[in-house]
């Protein structure tokens, strides 16, 4: 058999006010296009008008569904159609495209391109993920309680699986990204700090922004952008596998398998992580300061002693275990809402690493304001 | 009447695992061709094979007279153009609706217009008895039954001259079953399609499947006429008709 590219050729004969029209060739989905333009440029000026169709090699149903749509118009504006030497073969499909083909006036425009009604179910949709985040907060509190006074288990192995693939395999992004914002502030501070002679405070404003600010806020939004996408991801995929309906069915709790042990593991290692990010970023700064404004190590080091406190410290720190808790919720909050196809998996998966990073730098906004009333 | 499928010697080797030892087989035109066998033993593997989706270890698989191995490219041309699947799970495009993922194909190929190829969508959802009030719904918000037909429209949609078909009527009630036997048969009957089908179903083995084969651990127990492979003298396959009858 060869593998050959249809061809399709119309002819054309005029007599008088008859018109005689030559199939040749295969009338195929590949060739439709010839036959529709054909007809589209024709001038009507005939009463009458015979197909031949002795030498059409192939017609397939979506031929015989053209060959009858152009015969139907004609029949439309009055003029007499015949059609001649058809194969019985090709006569049965013409039959079965008679038969099956149908009305089409599906296609209308909907309603739903109106801009109101998209303001509308954007505002009921906004309503509705609320209440649910508020249900599934709900759930997570009740799930932990039940989790501490031990009526369920709790996940040693899940929680020690999240701590490798959150906390240990973070270790190296993390540590770069301290260690470029130890140089960034380096830089940055040096040159402006060299121009009053204060050579010495580099050290308190890479060790107070970096321990206070940079290392919490660049940590968790790299864990937040890392893992909370990767939690949505696989809770979504998990809700389209109905893996979370067989769950329910068998009678483990999905929060309490797939949400607690998460939460415990950030909680442990965003902290861990934000105290390495600490070290490199304060380390690499203080490091380079050596070079760019010729201060000696054991100088600069006491003078850290001095400037960075142990309630700054700790701040960096206890931001963590605070970030920790929306990156979770949020993350998870969104693979449960996944639902129908993996268009929403997507969708979600950008929702849920936008909306974290928002909360985390929101509270972060907010929790300075705190700490400057509470005078820490 | 010629092979339009053949397969020769065929061996496949997926990571570590044997799936396919020695296959030789051959399907005509306008056939209706059933492949049976055990679960793992390699059906859908086979029908992966012949699409050119994965390659085999050893052997030739010929399609419309094209070598999958040495004609990579044309083969590819065929697989496009002239061969139609039915994938075991629908394999509908989730963010697309039914008509839109039925005209995917016509859309992408042809220069035709919008009004006709809904058309032609529309049409070819009727013939796989596909409601029409349903065609603006999306794939999630479909039954399984529903899902089987919209896929059947899509692969028919390019008048292809070979479909291939896994486990049509899996998940279908035995009267959505029979229909959609009545369905394949009458295209066949019209168009002269080839058909593929791996199927479980003995009902559609019965009522119009022409020849089979039958694979056990990756080989080809019986193969040849339905009441042929009927009468072989295998454990599996004497129980495997005795059980669903």
């Amino acid at each position: 058999m060869k593998n050959y590219t249809p061809n399709l050729n119309i002819d054309i004969t005029f007599r008088e006010s008859r018109c005689e029209i030559n199939l040749k060739g295969n009338l195929v989905i590949e060739t439709l296009h010839k036959l529709f333009d054909f007809f589209h440029n024709l001038k009507f000026s005939f009463s009458e008008v015979s197909f031949d169709c002795s030498n059409l090699i192939n017609l397939d149903i979506s031929g015989g569904f053209a060959l009858k749509k152009i015969l139907s118009e004609f029949k439309e504006k009055g003029i007499i159609v015949n059609v001649k030497n058809l194969d019985p073969k090709f006569m049965r499909i013409m039959d079965m495209v008679e038969t099956t083909s149908c009305e089409t006036d599906f296609f209308k425009k909907n309603v739903e391109n109106n801009i109101l009604y998209k303001i509308g179910l954007f505002v009921f949709k906004l309503k509705d993920d609320v209440i649910d985040f508020l249900s599934f907060l709900g759930e997570i509190v009740v799930t932990f309680f039940y989790v501490i006074i031990g009526k369920y288990r709790f996940r040693m192995n899940e929680i020690f699986y999240e701590l490798e693939n959150s906390g240990v395999y973070a270790i190296p992004i993390v540590s770069l990204v301290g260690l470029l914002s130890g140089v960034v502030l380096s830089y940055q501070g040096a040159a402006q700090l060299e121009k009053f002679g204060a050579n010495i405070f580099i050290v308190d404003l890479i060790s107070l922004s970096i321990a206070r600010e940079m290392a919490p806020l660049l940590t968790s939004i790299m864990v937040a952008g890392r893992s909370g996408s990767a939690y949505t991801a696989r809770i979504g995929s998990m809700m389209l596998n109905q893996e979370i309906d067989s769950l329910r069915i068998i009678g483990i709790s999905p929060t309490e398998l797939l949400v607690i042990p998460k939460l415990i593991a950030m909680l442990i290692s965003l902290p861990l992580l934000i105290f390495i990010a600490d070290v490199v970023g304060i380390g690499s700064g203080i490091y380079l300061s050596h070079f760019l404004l010729n201060l000696d190590f054991t100088t600069m080091l006491i003078r850290l002693k001095t400037s960075l406190s142990l309630t700054s410290f700790l701040i960096g720190i206890l931001k963590g275990f605070i970030f920790a808790i929306p990156i979770v919720l949020i993350s998870c909050y969104r693979g449960f809402s996944v639902r129908y196809n993996s268009d929403e998996l997507g969708i979600k998966t950008t929702m849920s690493v936008v909306n974290t990073i928002f909360v985390v730098i929101v509270i972060d906004a907010i929790l300075s304001i705190v700490f400057q009333k509470l005078g820490l | 009447m010629s092979p339009i499928i053949e397969v020769k010697n065929l061996n496949t080797v997926l990571g570590e695992k044997k799936i396919h030892e020695n296959l030789n087989f051959f399907i005509n035109a306008g056939e209706i061709f059933a492949i049976i066998g055990g679960s793992g033993s390699g059906k859908t593997v086979l029908l992966r094979e012949l699409l050119g989706l994965i390659n085999p270890y050893s052997g030739t698989i010929n399609i419309l007279g094209v070598d999958a191995y040495n004609q990579k490219r044309r083969f590819k041309n065929i697989i496009e153009k002239d061969i139609g699947v039915l994938f075991q799970s629908g394999g509908l495009i989730s963010s697309l609706n039914v008509i839109q993922n039925v005209v995917m194909p016509i859309k992408e190929k042809t220069s035709l217009k919008k009004d006709v190829i809904n058309e032609l969508g529309l049409l070819k959802l009727k013939m796989a008895n596909f409601p029409l009030d349903s065609i603006f719904l999306y794939p999630s918000e479909l039954s399984g039954g529903m899902v089987k037909r919209a896929a059947l429209a899509r692969s028919l949609i390019m008048d292809p001259k070979i479909l291939f078909l896994d486990e049509p009527t899996s998940g279908l009630d035995p009267v959505s079953a029979t229909l959609f036997n009545d369905t394949i048969k009458k295209l066949r009957d019209l168009l002269n399609i080839t058909i593929v089908m791996i199927t479980h179903d003995l009902s559609t083995i019965n009522s119009i499947v022409d020849r089979m084969i039958v694979l056990l651990k990756g080989k080809i127990i019986a193969q040849g006429r339905v009441d042929d492979v009927k009468k072989t003298d295998h454990p599996w396959i004497k129980q495997y008709f005795q059980i669903n009858n």
